[in-house]
């Protein structure tokens, strides 16, 4: 079976060929650990459950049949969601007759009751069922609101809209941010928006905010209590830094006056930089970057000479877009072999220019049927970004695997830096295995 | 209040002791689903899918799909996908999307069949049950598409046929040395032996391991006249290894194969009184009188509290519900419930 296609084979079948954000799904999803973080986001990292609990003190009943909650056993046993989860499981006589609604407001009830301390919000989590049957949530919620005195939030763990114009992973946002109340805002305040588990404080961003006067830049994953949270509503400008909080800032921006300004998650240095500037000009001040932009420049030069010979295949499963780094690492020139990523009509600006400096980069779709027989090919060295890329190579001898999923987001010349001395450290690391190998 | 769980996570459902049963037999299973059912199932229940590749798909329903009900949609899908990997068969599992829109399941995997030519069966699960459920159903399916007369005519095999053995109903690690010191023993659904379920009729006999494989064991019983027998050797040892259970009052939560096995070796071994809870399938044939079903949390919580027993054997993931228990707690992992402790590769 012919896996994947190079990325002239897929340019050849022009723009309208490729399947749109917003487009329904062709093909089956075949199911192995490379699409696990597609088919259940929060398996490995946020997906609504997670999300939805960003909220310090807050809580969530997942209002479902069993089998939707089932995987959240291992999530409340990390330290952080202990306690924080209820379940209202669902059974066929609920489906028929709706009864489950009617039981939202006295089981918020119960479990403000059952807590030692009053949660700061309840979110009511429900799944696909519920978008078939219409539910008014909303409507629910505030209903559940008068009866606990707490607020009660919807969030929709709606996998049916995957690719619809408001995915589970916009709503959930909308949501959160909804909580914001109106404040007075301060000039100096400036809230990141799109990334649960915050931003790398080592990145530039904090450091050029800073010396144009920004004292507070604030992040969900940093609020530590309720008040924190409030306080992101005093921020003079929303930067939304991952396209899934668009719709939220705009919530805002109506709701609250909060005006927004898009950057993204890049690894090309010249876009970087470019996105500094444009930032600059919006707000009217000059961003000196220059000597973060030495530095990630000096560490891809010192990376060109440790990873000569080696060949890289970019997985999607990584805190990057492996089409926009795929294409950072051309322009350096790095060698490409395969990009693992779901391809969307709106990466086409990216694969034509992957196409003008290798034709024969491979694409594979990691949903695709056709990857239960994805075997890599070649024998050249081979550096694995991504746990999905990791994965195809796990028996594969010469590969230097990294999985480059953070802690926190990695973000602008740092995320570059950083991911320039995880590869380094990761060939190190083989090549320090392989001499060990042959002392054995 | 019913339904609301405030300690215990939900247990695993249908689908997934569905797809426990297809795993290893070489067939292409299509979870019909939108994809989060496909990662609960393989991410969380299937301990095989991090090691062991299946061809394991999710439908990838969308909105439109469920409103418009374009089920040829999905017979597409799965012809092609039939004609380009040519599996054993092709395995519709049902969960709540299909529930809700009520789509004909048993319908669609004929159509399957009639245009790929592979075998196509449904299995109706709706992810509103628990795991046993879809064990029992998928043995069924598998029995009735393959287990035919013809094919059951001559001298019986020298195999014995065991009945539901699943990751989830008995623990991995400790039924491998079972297996390798009874070379005739074919567990259904463990190995990728679609064959065995042709050969189902002519077993010496069968071993119902746990509920889940009961109805499976009478319908080969009712048909093939197979006989069958209703143990867990991996429960027995497991009861072996408690040290001292002399004069004690045990309450046993698992399934009620094992129940009944440990329970037989604890009440050799002295104990006082032995009382089986399940939270999961309650046989009538396998029931002893004071046997607990728990429903709901406070059941298990009142039971543990009432001063009845001096011994607990449970998953440790229900401990925090015995919080007024004095008693002793022994751990018993039970993978249906907790999704834990029982990986053979670890």
């Amino acid at each position: 079976m012919k896996t994947g296609q190079t990325v002239s084979e897929l340019l050849s079948k022009g723009e309208k060929a490729l399947q749109s954000q917003i487009a329904e799904t062709r093909d089956l999803i075949y199911s192995s650990p490379a699409t696990l973080a597609y088919n259940s986001p929060g398996a490995e990292g946020y997906g609504v459950k997670r999300a939805g609990l960003a909220i310090p003190g807050s809580v969530m009943l997942i209002v479902s049949p069993g089998c939707c909650g089932r995987n959240t056993s291992e999530l409340s046993e990390l330290p952080e969601y202990r306690h924080r989860f209820f379940y209202l499981t669902m059974d066929e006589t609920d489906l028929i007759t709706g009864r489950h609604l009617t039981k939202i407001p006295d089981a918020v009830e119960e479990i403000t009751a059952f807590l030692p301390q009053k949660p700061s919000v309840v979110m009511i989590c429900i799944t696909c069922v519920d978008a078939l049957l219409g539910t008014d949530m909303d409507r629910v919620c505030r209903k559940a609101e008068k009866a606990a005195g707490v607020p009660v939030r919807p969030c929709y763990m709606y996998a049916l809209t995957r690719e619809g114009r408001k995915p589970p992973m916009v709503h959930v946002r909308q949501s959160l941010y909804d909580l914001l109340k109106k404040r007075q805002r301060k000039v100096d305040c400036v809230n990141l928006l799109g990334f649960f588990n915050g931003v790398d404080r080592d990145s530039e961003l904090f450091e050029l905010l800073n010396a144009v006067g920004v004292r507070n830049v604030r992040t969900l994953k940093d609020c530590r209590s309720i008040e924190d949270f409030d306080q992101m509503a005093e921020a003079n400008f929303n930067l939304v830094l991952n396209p899934e909080a668009l719709p939220a800032a705009e919530d805002l921006c109506k709701r609250l006056n909060m005006p927004f300004i898009q950057m993204n998650q890049l690894y090309q240095i010249d876009k970087i930089a470019a996105q500094y500037e444009a930032l600059g000009r919006a707000l009217g001040v000059h961003f000196d970057f220059e000597k973060r932009r030495e530095q990630a420049e000096a560490a891809l030069s010192h990376l060109k000479g440790a990873a000569a010979g080696w060949q890289f295949a970019v997985g999607e499963v990584a805190d990057a877009n492996p089409f926009e780094l795929a294409l950072a690492l051309l322009r350096e020139g790095f060698e490409v072999k395969a990009i693992y990523g779901t391809v969307i009509s709106e990466y086409w600006p990216w694969l034509t220019k992957i196409a003008e400096l290798n034709p024969g980069v491979k694409i594979m779709d990691n949903t695709s049927p056709e990857m239960m027989a994805c075997r890599p090919e070649g024998t050249a060295p081979t550096v694995a970004v991504g746990a999905d890329a990791a994965y195809y190579y796990r028996d594969v001898p010469q590969t230097a695997k990294v999985i480059w999923r953070n802690p926190r987001q990695p973000f602008g010349f740092d995320g570059v830096k950083k991911l320039a001395r995880s590869v380094e450290a990761a060939i190190a690391e083989f090549g320090r295995e392989g001499e060990e190998d042959e002392r054995a | 209040m019913k339904g609301l769980r405030k300690v215990l996570t939900p247990f695993a459902p249908d689908q997934s002791g569905a797809v426990s049963v297809l795993y290893p037999l070489g067939g292409a299973v299509i979870v019909v689903d939108a994809g989060g059912c496909t990662g609960n199932i393989c991410g969380f229940d299937e301990p095989r899918w991090q090691h062991q590749a299946a061809a394991v798909f999710s439908a990838g329903l969308r909105d439109m799909d469920a409103i418009l009900g374009r089920d040829q949609l999905l017979v597409d899908k799965a012809c092609e996908l039939a004609q380009t990997i040519r599996p054993q068969f092709v395995a519709l599992i049902g969960t709540p999307v299909p529930a809700v829109i009520g789509t004909d399941l048993k319908s669609l995997a004929r159509l399957i069949e009639k245009k790929s030519g592979v075998p196509a069966f449904a299995v109706v699960t709706n992810g509103f049950q628990l795991y046993d459920k879809g064990v029992e159903k998928t043995y069924l399916a598998l029995l009735r598409k393959y287990c035919k007369v013809e094919d059951s005519e001559g001298a019986a095999c020298e195999k014995v046929g065991v009945l539901g053995m699943t990751p989830f109903d008995v623990d991995m690690q400790k039924m491998q040395p079972i297996l390798a010191a009874h070379d005739t023993w074919c567990p259904f659904g463990w190995q990728p032996d679609l064959e065995a379920f042709c050969q189902a009729g002519k077993m010496q006999h069968n071993i119902v391991v746990s509920p889940s494989g009961l109805k499976a064991a009478r319908w080969l019983k009712q048909h093939f006249d197979v006989d069958y027998t209703v143990e867990d050797p991996a429960a027995v040892s497991f009861a072996e290894s408690l040290s001292d259970v002399r004069g004690r009052r045990i309450l046993a939560v698992h399934q009620q194969v094992a129940l009944k096995s440990a329970r037989q070796v604890w009440l050799d071994r002295g104990a006082a009184s032995v009382t089986a809870g399940t939270w999961f399938m309650n046989d009538k044939a396998l029931r002893q009188p004071g046997d607990l079903q728990f429903k709901e949390e406070d059941e298990f919580e009142a039971a543990a509290a009432s001063g009845d027993y001096d011994m607990i054997v449970a998953d440790a993931v229900l401990r925090p519900l015995a919080k007024n228990f004095e008693g002793e707690w022994s751990d018993w992992p039970y993978f249906a419930i907790s999704g834990k402790q029982i990986d053979v590769y670890e």
